[in-house]
């Protein structure tokens, strides 16, 4: 048995746990909204009897510290599906706008100008010597060419504009690796000091999470609560209270590389926000740009073919129709009507070889080559086709990217409501709390004022 | 199972953004009548549908084919036909010449007219159209016969000028001086040596010239019925390319257009499902344990 003193302790005690209950149910209330807070309750102990007392009760209640809800498992599979989200946004942003340039069914674009093209060869093989449909021709020619040229550049823009993208991201990048290393540093203090360092984690992870949706990390847990972060193929970013900054420059090829210290990070990275940018720039517009460069190529060629085959309505020989492509550069930026039959649109060789001026024998043939199947690279078909390949494979990306981002936000769904399952706050529960530790303090107060009545009975008893 | 507040709004927030986008979407489909906005709505679709509208281009330009070798065709046949009429005016004035050959003058009347029908023979072979020589082959720029010293000599070829006019038919649109007039020096030298010997009342000359026109006429006969049965055949290809393109549009619009009915529908579906939402969301959403306790 202790002494009746010992109840104004456990009052005391009582109390002070009720009182911490309250303000962590508060806390909790006050970050209902807070992403990526986790919330807490009080660890509550009965205090053991002391002495050698048999009957012994203890000393009420003590508060044993604070429990964190949260599931390390979870956390780990958003931060990796950050990365998945961040990808498949980005990708789906640059590849939008590339789409925007395959457009033909709400625009008038290449494959317009294709069947235009082809078709003025057709009208003029019904009457080769008018110089009207010649001049239909060469226009004709010429908007092809700039039909080629503007979606080569348009792509090109859409390039360089993904491109200029990454140092903003590289500088947040590095924003956040700094913060990572401030807060492993504050959780290891923290943790010397025997404080606690929930928040600081919760605060660390959010910034994992922000950093992951740039960039897919590794993280490995040391001693004391302290994460390594990695990135690429296994060079840290962030070392316990360290960060290693991340810079960008121009590469050989004028594209934007990024580097950590000596090393060129560009093609080890294929997540996050940052790797969907730059499989757009680096994978899907380069082989869209060879694509035109194919199709413009083989266009240039075919028709070139049977154009200086033919004579022209003077009964010289055909000579190019399309200026041939420099070594080097490419067939659909450079695409334009060869200069002497643009300045004379007599030099179009309608006619074949020995045959009159009105022989339309080869604008038949140029005519005929709409139909003619092609080979652009892998692909095989009528120009009108190959083009119409090309659209359906932009399409069938965008769509892919479009589905990929759809089941992705209910992936991460899924998952942020599993982590707030253990995690989140429900403020029921709170209200709860709430009433059960008012209760708490209350019944507590009502035990002193017990105990205080206990006591002046006794020293009533001595008067 | 908990349910913490923080999720109550997360399901809320994307569910009512789906219902939204779909109702955004068929609103879009249907203010545009379009299906195929861009060409991830459906991709395979719109690698059809560019390759439709590559076809019914390549349909409306056979389109104009037809109708430029029909203009060609049908200048070529009235040539023709008024060069049958010389011919029989020709053969009538020869057969008076052999079976009246009366008086000098009235022989010198019909030699004459020879030379004038000869003349219009010439004409009728230098037929221009649309800026060309018609029966020249593929030398159309300048006139095929021409008169030196009394002989007319053909400066034309015997190509033949194809164009495309579907599919698989490919025709010929122009009628070479060959074809029509025969080798040179051919009609030209019988009208001239007709002329010579109606004015010497030379019987047997004018009756194998007589037998030459008609040979010449059976020659113009051929080229008129292939120019005829190609005008036909001109005629049934509009008739399919006009049904063909009829098909094309109509494929086009299966493609590319929005069902409207569908739409609408799916719109109402959408639009429902966002106020159902709204509603059983502000239901709940309103409601804490905190408005009870006191």
């Amino acid at each position: 048995m202790g002494s009746i003193f010992d109840s104004f302790e456990i009052g005391r005690r009582a109390l002070l746990a009720s009182q911490f209950g309250l303000q962590i149910t508060g806390r909790n209330i006050a970050n209902v909204n807070t992403p990526g807070y986790s919330r807490q309750s009080p660890e509550l102990v009965p205090v053991p009897p002391e002495g050698y007392f048999k009957l012994g009760i203890g000393g009420g209640v003590s508060i044993a510290g604070i429990h964190t809800f949260r599931d390390k498992f979870l956390e780990t599979r958003l931060t990796t599906e950050a990365s998945q989200t961040g990808l498949f946004q980005a990708q789906r942003d640059a590849l939008r706008q590339v789409e925007q340039v395959f457009n033909d069914l709400s625009t008038t674009g290449l494959s317009d100008t294709l069947s235009q093209f082809f078709g003025a060869f057709s009208e003029l093989a019904s009457n080769p010597t008018s110089l009207p449909l010649r001049t239909n021709v060469v226009q004709s020619g010429q908007n092809l060419a700039t039909a080629f040229r503007t979606t080569y550049s348009q792509l090109q823009n859409i390039e360089r504009g993904l491109d200029a993208q990454i140092p903003p991201i590289v500088q947040q990048m590095n924003d956040l690796a700094s913060e990572i290393a401030r807060l492993n540093g504050d959780i290891s203090i923290a943790r010397g000091a025997g404080r606690d360092a929930s928040a600081l984690i919760d605060q660390r992870q959010q910034a994992i999470n922000q950093l992951a949706e740039l960039v897919p990390v590794q993280l490995t847990e040391t001693e004391g609560d302290q994460l390594t972060v990695s990135i690429g193929t296994g060079q840290a970013l962030v070392l316990s209270n360290r960060a290693i900054p991340l810079a960008t420059s121009f590469g050989a090829d004028g594209k934007t590389h990024i580097f950590i210290g000596q090393t060129d990070l560009t093609s080890a990275i294929d997540g996050g926000r940052l790797g969907g940018l730059l499989s757009v720039r680096d994978q899907h517009i380069p082989s869209l740009l060879s694509d035109l460069d194919n199709l413009a190529s083989s266009v240039i060629t075919e028709v070139n073919r049977l154009h200086s085959n033919g004579q022209d309505l003077t009964g010289a020989a055909g000579g190019n129709f399309f200026a041939p492509t420099n070594a080097g550069s490419s067939a659909a930026a450079t695409l334009s009507v060869d200069a002497a039959v643009a300045a004379d649109p007599r030099k179009i060789a309608a006619a074949t070889a020995g045959a009159g001026a009105g022989d339309n024998t080869n604008a038949h043939a140029l005519a005929d080559l709409a139909r003619t199947a092609l080979t652009a690279g892998s692909r095989t078909g009528t120009p009108a086709e190959i083009y119409s390949q090309l659209v359906g494979s932009v399409g069938s990306l965008v769509a892919t990217v479009e589905a990929a981002n759809k089941t992705q936000d209910a992936i991460v769904a899924q998952l942020n409501n599993q982590r707030d399952q253990v995690s989140g706050v429900s403020l029921d529960e709170e209200a709860i709390s709430l009433l059960q530790y008012q209760r708490a303090f209350q019944a507590a107060a009502r035990f002193i004022n017990v105990a205080s009545q206990l006591t002046q009975t006794v020293l009533e008893l001595a008067q | 199972m908990r349910v913490p507040d923080i999720s109550s709004y997360r399901n809320f927030l994307l569910a009512t953004a789906r219902n939204r986008a779909s109702a955004a979407r068929a609103n879009l489909e249907i203010a545009t009548g379009k299906r195929l906005l861009k060409p991830s709505d459906d991709p395979a679709s719109v690698s059809a549908a560019l390759n439709n509208r590559a076809e019914l281009a390549v349909n409306q330009q056979h389109q104009r084919a037809v109708a430029s070798a029909t203009d060609e065709l049908t200048a070529a046949d009235s040539a023709i036909d008024h060069y049958e009429n010389l011919l029989i005016r020709a053969k009538t004035l020869i057969s008076r010449g052999i079976s009246d050959p009366n008086s000098t003058a009235s022989r010198e009347a019909l030699a004459t007219e020879i030379d004038s029908l000869r003349q219009a023979v010439i004409n009728v072979a230098n037929t221009q159209f649309a800026g060309h020589f018609i029966f020249a082959g593929s030398h159309s720029t300048t006139p095929p016969y021409t008169e030196t010293g009394g002989v007319v000599s053909y400066d034309g070829d015997d190509r033949a000028l194809l164009v495309r006019v579907s599919g698989q038919a490919v025709v010929q649109y122009n009628v070479t001086g060959q074809e029509l007039f025969g080798q040179s020096p051919g009609v030209f030298d019988t009208l001239a040596r007709a002329a010579a010997a109606l004015r010497q009342a030379d019987k047997a000359e004018l009756q194998r010239n007589l037998d030459e026109l008609e040979a010449a006429s059976n020659i113009a006969a051929q080229a008129r019925t292939r120019v005829g049965a190609t005008l036909n055949f001109l005629s049934a290809i509009n008739d399919r390319l006009t049904t063909e393109n009829l098909t094309f549009s109509e494929r086009a619009s299966k493609l590319e257009d929005a069902d409207l009915i569908e739409a609408i529908t799916r719109f109402q579906q959408a639009q429902q499902a966002v106020e159902a939402g709204l509603a059983a969301g502000a239901k709940i959403l309103n409601v804490s344990l905190l408005d009870f306790l006191g």
